[in-house]
């Protein structure tokens, strides 16, 4: 028996509509068994009442739904994020990741051993080379 | 990585070149490619880049909640209608999801 996927889903938005869509895809991402951590960053608004629910629901089947955004290994992460924020620091994720940045964002928190991507202008992005990359370690999009 | 998982969440016109560039790289490579599209990523899509990324042999299927509150007709896109179901099911198959949320 393999362990459940563990899918984190990183909230830093000011839209409540989109609040509340990391959420509902929070929910959905656990339907076939995933282990579903989700991590709301200070500043992000609050997505009203459908979120509520969604949150209610993940944490009654178990999920973890206050982790810290900065913090979080996973095997795969959806980094719902307006481009504003705190960014910068140190994380403690104890697997790298790949941050691919687009243009005109900023990379938040890195741990040893992550690498960033900046992927400028679309055309201009060596997509080859985001796959390699890809091989060994997750993506986090900025 | 055999198998490639695409998110697309928002409007920006970056993020869907991002996607459809990972995609074509990705399929060059017969890396075979899931693409799933919800809240306002449902509205970048057009009939013309969903048919490009099926002609590459990519899955594309958009979340019929999404695509309902936006006023998007899937059928005219092309694209299969599909659910969070079916965002969970592209999450357990990809070797890597690229998530532009």
């Amino acid at each position: 028996m393999t362990a459940p996927r563990r899918i984190a889903i990183v909230i830093d938005h000011r839209d409540p509509a989109t609040v509340a869509e990391a959420w509902r895809a929070a929910v959905g991402v656990s339907l076939r068994g995933a282990a579903v951590t989700v991590a709301t960053r200070a500043g992000a608004v609050d997505g009203g009442p459908e979120a509520a629910r969604a949150r209610a629901t993940l944490a009654l089947f178990g999920h973890r739904v206050d982790a810290a955004a900065d913090d979080l290994t996973a095997d795969l992460y959806e980094h719902w994020h307006d481009g504003r924020g705190p960014i910068g620091g140190a994380s403690t994720r104890t697997a790298p990741v790949l941050h691919l940045v687009r243009a005109g964002r900023v990379v938040g928190a890195t741990a040893p051993g992550d690498r960033v991507v900046e992927l400028g202008r679309p055309a201009d992005v060596d997509y080859d080379a985001i796959l390699d990359a890809l091989a060994d370690r997750p993506a986090w999009v900025w | 990585m055999t198998r490639l998982g695409l998110v697309l969440a928002t409007a920006a016109a970056d993020d869907l070149a991002y996607a459809v560039g990972l995609a074509e790289a990705a399929r060059r490579r017969h890396v075979a490619v899931r693409v799933f599209a919800m809240h306002a990523g449902v509205t970048s899509l057009s009939a013309a880049v969903t048919a490009w990324l099926i002609d590459l042999g990519c899955d594309v299927a958009v979340c019929a909640t999404s695509a309902e509150r936006a006023g998007v007709d899937v059928d005219r896109l092309g694209a299969s209608l599909g659910s969070q179901d079916d965002h969970a099911a592209l999450c357990g198959w990809a070797d890597r999801v690229v998530a532009f949320s």
